[in-house]
């Protein structure tokens, strides 16, 4: 839709599409759900206990990141997800590494792990408190074994698809096996590896949550479920937007250092990267 | 008669022999001035009005007393902790008498440690309430055949109460559609036609009475019309950690016991108020208007479990209800 002035310019048009084609648009959606939230909430058009306005929520999240009851379980949270992260991430390369370079260890192996990969994680989380109990290590374990996945799929996708022309080249300059692993396949690799990674990075988020959910007793999904039995809608929105806001972060920071590990790689590809 | 005194130097004698007698007696290991060890244990439960003894034993130092150091762990009972106290990684756990007659049919060897929470004749002594749309004309047992109605976990205590229920007043209750909906949730469900009834347990029966703006009512409290007078609720252990640690049995017992002693002593008043509204996170404002509030009981009846188990095989979840008294060790026997 667009109108003509004086000078025959189509301003508003101009403008939404502006709009559309920028950065802004995305932040401009979200203002716009989140009023219809508040619309929502306020104006009655849903009557609820469990549906409070945001700015309702936003004030609870204040409360809550400055008096720490929400810091602490995102700390929490965060400890889980991370600390998964990395034993899952280096697993998934250090065993992805060897399937990719081995293939006798690819054959053994694969089948086990292609049984293990659809179970669902709360599937698993019953079978683990028997042998690891209620707390951290359950769940750090819950969300290794959901991050070892992904990275282990994309380092053998990624070592088996390194360019034979590499391994000639490292074999003309007569380098040495382990050193040709480290400063010529590894490196190959890495693009496939942090595709694997970016992925990890939210389900390691997600699997904390949910395991802290079903057998918490600590963490921001502890912290929602408890909130949910406390009636405390609120508290618990707010904890769900803090959840949102760090995954977020976490994948921007995660953007940031795929693009430093990655600097040549993207360089040279003109910004493709490995899917 | 002649006077007895004792020279400065026997004095002095004296004196050192009762000090390096002393400090002998220190440094001897766990002998005589040694304080007594404390156990630690591991205890899971749920932050609702059942663990309301439990919590208040931990606050006032009842456990302390006794020597040990009970590390509550929230937000697991019933079906999450029972494996883990199978496991080793609890000691105690709370959980329903339905979750437990289960298990003890399965051959686990859980035992009934402590009484717990149940239900009196009726209100205030009950825990759930069946609520239903106002006008919604739901009352005897065939008006329900038919319907929708949520409960929180099928195949357990809820589900048990309210099959019962409306087969006691004359209803059918195979034909009643019985769906699963959290206790927050079910208000919802109720007001926007999700369900036709529910099961709401406090203290979301007396928050949604009091958010619903009149449109919902109470028509019944089914857990005290169909399990009157009951336990539903209390703390078990494996039954081969309690052989092995009877006196720390005898201790949580006397602890625990000592904490429903308290919850009489102040329900309803400031200081229930505040342990509550503590442990469960809920507004003290909803603590002060529940509408029902368990009974709380130190022992648990072998026909309480004989009941339930019964109810259970009638209706198929339950092949042959086990030994209710093997089911209940001696510091929680009636």
């Amino acid at each position: 839709m667009s109108s003509t002035d004086a000078n025959g310019a189509r301003h508003s048009g101009r403008f939404f599409g502006r709009m559309v084609r920028g950065r802004r648009s995305g932040f401009l959606l979200l203002v716009a759900l989140l009023a219809l939230w508040e619309t929502s909430a306020r104006g009655g058009w849903v009557v609820s206990e469990n549906w409070p306005p945001v700015t309702q929520v936003i004030a609870s999240a204040a409360v809550g990141l400055a008096g720490g009851e929400i810091s602490w379980a995102l700390a929490a949270t965060i400890y889980h997800a991370a600390a998964g992260f990395v034993i899952g991430a280096t697993a998934g390369v250090l065993i992805g590494m060897l399937m990719a370079v081995f293939a006798p260890i690819r054959r053994t192996i694969e089948p086990a792990l292609e049984l293990l990969r659809p179970i669902p994680v709360p599937a698993i989380i019953p079978p683990l408190i028997l042998f690891l109990g209620l707390d951290d290590p359950m769940k750090i374990t819950v969300v290794s074994l959901t991050v070892f996945f992904p990275v282990m799929v994309n380092t053998v996708e990624g070592g088996t698809s390194v360019e034979p022309t590499y391994g000639a080249v490292a074999a003309t300059f007569g380098l040495p096996a382990l050193r040709a692993l480290r400063t010529v396949l590894l490196p190959a690799t890495l693009p496939y590896v942090f595709a694997g990674l970016r992925v990890s990075v939210a389900l390691a988020l997600i699997v904390a949550v949910v395991s802290e959910m079903i057998a918490g007793t600590s963490g921001i999904g502890y912290f929602v479920v408890s909130m949910e039995y406390a009636g405390r809608a609120a508290d618990m929105y707010a904890a769900l937007i803090v959840l949102a806001l760090t995954g977020y972060l976490a994948n921007l920071a995660f953007g940031m250092i795929e693009r430093r590990a990655l600097h040549w790689h993207f360089a040279s590809d003109g910004g493709a990267r490995a899917e | 008669m002649m006077k007895s005194r004792i020279s400065r130097r026997d004095a002095a004698k004296l004196l050192g022999t009762a000090v390096l007698g002393a400090a002998a007696a220190a440094s001897a290991g766990p002998a005589v001035f040694a304080a007594p060890a404390t156990t630690k244990l591991r205890i899971g439960t749920n932050p609702i009005l059942d663990s309301a003894p439990m919590y208040a034993a931990i606050k006032n130092r009842y456990f302390a007393a006794e020597h040990i150091e009970a590390d509550i762990v929230p937000g697991v009972g019933g079906a999450v902790a029972m494996p883990a106290v199978a496991a080793g990684k609890l000691q105690i756990a709370t959980s329903n008498i339905v979750t437990l007659i289960l298990a003890a049919n399965q051959g686990i060897g859980f035992k009934i440690i402590t009484g717990g929470a149940g239900v009196g004749a009726g209100v205030p002594n009950e825990m759930c309430a069946l609520m239903v749309r106002k006008g919604s004309g739901l009352e005897s047992g065939a008006s329900f055949e038919g319907k929708r109605v949520a409960v929180n976990t099928r195949n357990n205590i809820n589900w048990l109460a309210l099959r019962m229920f409306v087969d006691g007043r004359g209803g059918h209750s195979e034909r009643v559609h019985i769906l699963e909906i959290p206790f927050p949730q079910m208000a919802d469900a109720l007001l926007n036609d999700r369900v036709d009834a529910a099961t709401v347990n406090e203290p979301y029966a007396s928050a949604a009475m009091a958010g619903a703006g009149g449109k919902l009512e109470i028509i019944a409290w089914p857990f005290s019309e169909a399990l009157p007078n009951s336990m539903i609720s209390c703390y078990a252990a494996m039954g081969d950690y309690i052989s092995a640690h009877a006196e720390t049995i005898a201790a949580v017992s006397r602890a625990y016991n000592r904490g429903i002693d308290w919850v009489h002593e102040n329900l309803r008043k400031p200081a229930w108020d505040e342990l509550v509204a503590g442990y469960t996170r809920l507004p003290e404002k909803r603590v002060q208007s529940l509408l029902a509030i368990p009974a709380y009981t130190k022992t648990v009846s072998p026909a309480d479990l004989e009941r339930a188990g019964k109810a259970m095989e009638r209706y198929g979840v339950l092949q042959k209800m086990p030994d209710a008294a093997g089911m209940i060790y001696k510091t929680a026997l009636a």
